[in-house]
């Protein structure tokens, strides 16, 4: 193993360990661990930025395409939020950005977003070959139904209507209620995956798996000191 | 039970539950057990679209994660990767988040035919794409928008790009990403070209629409998707190996929310 291999390995696990120190509590090493995070992010990024401003828009202008100047322009003017009293002019680059990105955004949303999902609802009722599909046909049928109905706000129908429209809305609240449950239950398999990743770090990857047995020995003696204390 | 209702109302030591979690997936390296993994329909479908696209086609990969992300969205890309690359499917790599230029170049290394990958032939790295939503339409509508790739080269002048010039020319787009899907749909859809994904687990049940009405060909659930990919190609990878361990850990937040759901009876019962 080469010099550069073991000091990653050992930033590596000194940071891992530094992460998950703070499950035991707050303590100096996991607000080392934040600032080194966001620091190396924002510089991660910030080069990342540059790099494409130079290459594509710098360059190219000075190549000659001078109609790359227009973005930059800009670009230049959303800066104009940090100059005192002329933070106005930002306002035109932003409306230029929501503009262009809400016409994109809404160039799709009919032929991608509605008419096929519209589509995909519209299933038989009965289908002979799959008593299961029949099933699904009709759960998806009425759960879009329902869900539709959870979302009229504009008014309240009485009567025997209005107690229709309360089942419907109530049954919908469920549909919705049963997709945050499999959205959170989902959530979780990334989060296994994270820390079953670092822990293999952890283990299988000396010297720094031998950083472990170190911060086990101080979470117990700073949990023997408190404890007596 | 007063250890459950000391839970219940927040007096417990939530430590001891991070001790058992450790516990628990430290169990399966002591112990392999080998839990089978069932392989999904999406799964299938997905292999299925990669297994026709012939030798030497070229599929877009936009891998929308982060470094932090390398143990489940970095598995599935790998898993991907190797089925193409195994199949001689040419790869283009490309994000639209900052943060994941660089971990193209780690997904490549990971593979198992990496040695023989030859760059600008076999894949090539386009690194980031600025502008998210206007990026996917500019990159879509030429793919030599961005002129200059991760690496310095010029994309124009490699042979993986010589007849790549819009969306439609790929046989297939894989996009690799925890976030909601709608803008990849809005810009790729058009173009007509066989749509994958990789999708992380809470985002699952958003696309599955998607894949119901014909949009999205296929995609994978997640590192248990890649693991289903990886057994059904036969190249195990990455995923495969955290298997037992996420089964054990599902099982053991199962019992959690069952222990927790008794403390709060007991605690209604005094």
């Amino acid at each position: 193993m080469t010099i550069n291999e073991t000091i990653i390995i050992l930033v590596g696990s000194f940071l891992t360990l530094s992460a998950w120190s703070y499950l035991y509590k707050e303590n100096p090493f996991f607000t080392l661990f934040e600032s080194i995070l966001i620091g190396v992010a924002a510089g991660y990024m910030a080069v990342i930025g540059f790099r494409i401003i130079i290459n594509e828009v710098i360059m190219p202008i000075l190549a000659g395409e001078v109609l790359l100047a227009v973005p930059l322009i800009i670009g230049l003017l959303l800066m104009s939020q940090l100059l005192p009293g002329y933070a106005y002019l930002s306002r035109w680059a932003l409306a230029f950005i929501a503009g262009i990105g809400t016409g994109l955004a809404v160039k799709g949303v009919a032929s991608t977003m509605i008419i096929p999902q519209v589509l995909g609802t519209i299933q038989p009722f009965y289908e002979p070959s799959s008593l299961l599909g029949t099933i699904n046909n009709i759960i998806v049928l009425v759960g879009v139904a329902t869900c539709l109905f959870y979302f009229v706000f504009t008014f309240t129908p009485t009567g025997a209507t209005g107690r229709i429209f309360k089942i419907s809305a109530t049954s919908g609240r469920m549909f919705l209620l049963i997709l945050s449950g499999a959205v959170i239950s989902g959530d979780y398999l990334p989060s296994m995956a994270y820390v079953i990743e670092r822990t293999e770090f952890l283990i299988f990857n000396p010297p720094g798996s031998y950083l472990v047995p170190i911060a086990l020995l101080l979470i117990i003696y700073d949990y023997w000191r408190t404890r007596t204390e | 039970m007063g250890l459950l209702q000391d839970f219940y109302k927040g007096k417990g030591d939530w430590r001891i539950l991070f001790v058992m979690t450790f516990i628990v997936l430290l169990f399966p390296y002591l112990v392999p057990l080998g839990i089978p993994v069932p392989i999904s329909q999406s799964t299938r479908d997905f292999k299925s679209v990669l297994d026709n696209i012939p030798s030497g086609g070229t599929v877009m990969i936009d891998f929308e994660g982060t470094p932090a992300s390398w143990a489940n969205l970095g598995a599935l890309t790998v898993a991907v990767s190797n089925v193409c690359f195994e199949r001689d499917i040419n790869i283009i790599y490309l994000t639209f988040a900052m943060e994941a230029p660089d971990v193209h170049t780690r997904i490549v290394e990971n593979t198992k035919l990496y040695d023989t990958l030859v760059y600008g032939e076999d894949y090539m790295n386009v690194g980031y794409v600025p502008g998210v939503e206007t990026g996917m339409a500019s990159w879509a509508a030429d793919t030599r928008f961005i002129s200059i790739d991760h690496h310095g080269n010029d994309v124009a002048s490699l042979p993986i790009m010589k007849d790549i010039h819009t969306m439609g020319d790929l046989d297939a787009v894989i996009f690799v990403s925890g976030t909601t899907p709608d803008p990849w749909f809005r810009q790729f859809g058009p173009y007509n070209v066989p749509l994958l994904s990789g999708a992380q687990g809470g985002l699952v049940p958003i696309i599955q629409p998607y894949y119901q009405s014909g949009q999205l060909a296929a995609y994978l659930d997640d590192v248990k998707g890649a693991a289903e990919l990886e057994q059904l190609s036969g190249i195990p990878g990455l995923a495969l190996s955290k298997m037992d361990q996420v089964n054990l850990l599902y099982i053991f937040a199962v019992l959690l929310i069952i222990m927790g759901n008794l403390g709060r009876i007991m605690g209604k019962e005094e």
